[in-house]
């Protein structure tokens, strides 16, 4: 690492290496501890807020606090102290960011006022008055006046290591708060109703939520900015979920993205001095999310798409193992020759995707390319005759359990024929003994309708 | 059980309740938005009993089972739980919410779901104790699910969801039930497995209030009925409450013509059968 710096000190990216592995002046370290501390505490607490569908409310918050900032400011400069300081900000954060959630709730019981608009009024209405405050501020002749507008945008980099301290103890305890409480935030997020069955006040709980997030927004302003805290909340634990199915797992990956986009978004401020702090950071959300997005096992769009590609090439490959079976039983010859036209008829098929399909089985060993058309080998009619029992197997629960006409079973059974468990196999099996043959060792029903070489009719592709 | 031996309440029910029935519904009347919902609801639950709940969408059915809860402020009346104000009984009532009422594709599994059950004994801030774990994997095995207590609850189909919703009121251990609409949109087996826990409940000798829709099932499944429109339009043993009469009074014009001839058959079934 000492190395890799060496090289690269003589070049634009030295600074910026040095602020990433903490090789930095111990101010810019102090502060990249303390954001790290806040991306983390707003990835565990931002993952609760995230699946009690509240996020937005958030946003409300943290754009009602500007006016806040900005009337800590004035108190405190008309009372004689320095109007820069945490103490002077954070009550009028709070309170001003309070009040916002407070009008948002108000608001919304209204007979005409859904919550989105509610929030979209709120969080614009009290932003405009915070601008506005600001630029009054801006016109007063006080020297700490300087670097108040970082509350819109964020900006890290003038932070002061006291505050920086700030932000890790708050963070912390928003953190350890979360821990004694996982149990709790679990049963308000997933429902609510039956926590208050249980006695359990869900306005109290949703209370230590808004607190929780209140306290973070109000210490956090200042390195993230008013405008895009919420994503500092919502994005980590968006992208979190992509990964996990179980709560712990999910909250600890938002933990570390968020503390990871922080640090990131904090070192670029801090080697590009005009960076506002707040846009690197959720840049670095931003990006975490969609890595997660794409590329997250299971869930991940490609794991999606990959699982999707992979579904459809078995359902076709039974497909066409299955018409030729049938084709075979339909010509009384296990050796029978299946033309394109005559698997056509069994299926709509284009002649390309016929031809591309067959070949795949040919390179597979189940299917033997004969000139004028295909047939099954003996592996491929052992595969075949498993595929056309288990297909009528549904077809004959369809029909027994479903009532659903047999004219209509075909398409249904095609579809979920994939999915038949195996407890399901045996008792069909039982009920349908003596109705069918042995064919490679598993038993065969016969079809529950009757199979004709001829084109289907119409109605049956519907 | 600790609540029990708390001192009897003060009576102030109507003479017609007793002290001792599970769940007293005393001159009860719900609104929201100042319209009510629910109007001068009098009724008295009988011990050991399954009790349908019956009526058409809108008569307050599931207002009326989160009254009990107090889930829902009363404009006027009072509710006793064995004779004793709800909120005091809080431990011997299980809740069976309705499936759509929460995010199935929230990160627990079955068991974490489950487990809720057991959190009005755990209490804040307290671990989840082995005993409590125990607990819930039971009720998860007596609705057949042990095997699935790991999985995500979005990774079972929607008859296994209402099972792990019926473990976790089994895992509160209660002595009278609400369950809402517990065999909406279910499979087969589901419902066969919730009427045996029904069954069974009711040997224990305890009481269940199910807000049903399947009328031709209710002779079947339920030996009261409670009859609902805003009001109580009848309630009573199934045999002789269930007419098709009460019906028409408690649906109206809505029963339509496949219901009221379901009903008329299950009722020359049922009293063919006594």
């Amino acid at each position: 690492m000492r190395l890799l710096l060496a090289q690269a000190d003589a070049s634009f990216w030295a600074p910026f290496l040095r602020a990433l592995v903490f090789d930095a002046p111990h101010n810019t370290q102090t502060v990249l501890c303390g954001t790290m501390m806040l991306g983390a505490a707003c990835g565990v607490v931002g993952a609760f807020l995230l699946l009690r569908k509240r996020s937005l409310v958030a946003d409300a918050l943290s754009h009602a606090a500007l006016p806040g900032v900005c009337v800590g400011f004035l108190i405190a400069t008309a009372l004689g102290f320095n109007g820069r300081s945490m103490v002077a900000l954070v009550p009028g954060a709070a309170a001003f960011g309070l009040l916002g959630v407070l009008a948002v709730h108000l608001l919304t019981r209204l007979p005409r006022v859904k919550e989105d608009a509610a929030i979209g009024i709120v969080l614009s209405v009290f932003f405009a008055l915070g601008v506005v405050l600001l630029g009054i501020i801006q016109k007063l002749p006080v020297a700490t006046k300087a670097g108040l507008n970082h509350f819109i945008f964020g900006q890290a980099a003038t932070m002061s290591a006291a505050d920086a301290t700030t932000i890790g103890v708050t963070a912390s305890l928003a953190i350890i708060a979360c821990a004694l409480m996982f149990k709790e935030l679990r049963l308000i997020c997933f429902d609510s109703r039956f926590a208050e069955s249980l006695g359990w006040s869900s306005f109290l709980l949703d209370g230590v939520l808004l607190a929780m997030i209140t306290a973070l927004t109000v210490v956090g302003l200042g390195a993230v900015g008013a405008i895009l805290m919420v994503a500092l909340l919502i994005i980590p634990a968006a992208a979190a979920r992509f990964w996990s199915d179980r709560l712990t797992v999910m909250i600890l990956l938002s933990a570390v993205m968020g503390a990871l986009a922080c640090h990131a978004g904090t070192a670029a401020s801090a080697v590009m001095g005009d960076l506002p702090t707040g846009p690197a950071i959720v840049l670095a959300c931003g990006a975490l999310f969609i890595v997660s997005m794409l590329g997250a096992p299971r869930r991940g769009l490609v794991a999606v798409a990959w699982h999707r590609h992979r579904l459809n090439r078995t359902v076709a490959r039974q497909h066409l193992l299955r018409a030729l079976y049938e084709h075979a039983e339909i010509m009384d010859d296990d050796a029978a020759i299946a033309t394109e036209v005559d698997l056509s008829h069994r299926r709509t098929w284009s002649s390309a995707q016929l031809r591309r399909l067959a070949s795949r089985l040919v390179r597979g060993a189940e299917v033997d390319r004969v000139d004028e058309g295909y047939r099954l080998n003996d592996r491929g009619r052992a595969s075949a005759a498993r595929i056309v029992r288990t297909h009528r197997l549904w077809e004959h629960f369809l029909n027994t359990q479903a009532d659903i006409a047999p004219n209509h079973v075909d398409r249904a059974a095609d579809d979920i024929e994939h999915v038949l468990s195996d407890e399901l196999i045996r008792e069909l099996e039982a009920d349908l003994r003596g109705r069918g043959t042995i064919e490679e060792g598993v038993f065969v029903p016969h079809s529950a309708h009757a199979l004709t070489r001829s084109p289907r009719p119409a109605s049956l592709l519907t | 059980m600790t609540i029990t031996a708390t001192k009897p309440a003060p009576r102030t029910l109507g003479p017609e309740h007793s002290p001792l029935s599970p769940l007293s519904i005393d001159d009860v009347t719900v609104a929201y938005h100042r319209r009510p919902v629910l109007w001068d609801v009098d009724y008295d639950a009988p011990a050991a009993s399954l009790v349908g709940v019956i009526g058409p969408n809108g008569a307050g059915k599931s207002t009326l089972i989160k009254a009990v809860l107090g889930l829902v402020p009363l404009a006027s009346g009072r509710i006793e739980i064995f004779g004793h104000a709800a909120k005091q009984q809080r431990r011997r009532i299980g809740y069976v919410p309705q499936r759509e009422s929460v995010d199935w594709d929230f990160p627990v599994s079955a068991l974490e779901v489950v487990l809720m059950g057991r959190y009005g004994r755990i209490g804040w801030f307290k671990r989840i104790g082995r005993a409590h774990r125990e607990a819930a994997l039971s009720a998860l095995a007596q609705v057949g699910l042990a095997d699935l207590a790991g999985r995500q609850i979005s990774q079972l189909s929607g008859g296994q969801q209402q099972r792990v919703f019926l473990a976790r009121a089994l895992a509160q251990e209660a002595d009278l039930y609400l369950m809402d609409e517990p065999f909406a949109g279910v499979d087969a087996a589901t419902e066969r497995t919730i009427v045996d826990i029904l069954r069974r409940l009711r040997r224990e000798g305890k009481t269940c209030l199910v807000v049903h829709h399947d009328i031709q099932s209710v002779r079947e499944y339920f030996d009261h009925v409670l009859l609902l429109n805003m009001r109580i339009v009848a309630a009573g043993p199934t045999d002789s409450t269930f007419t098709a009469e009460n019906l028409k009074k408690t649906y109206g014009g809505r029963l339509t013509f496949m219901d009221q001839a379901g009903a008329a058959l299950a009722q020359s079934v049922g009293s063919g059968a006594t």
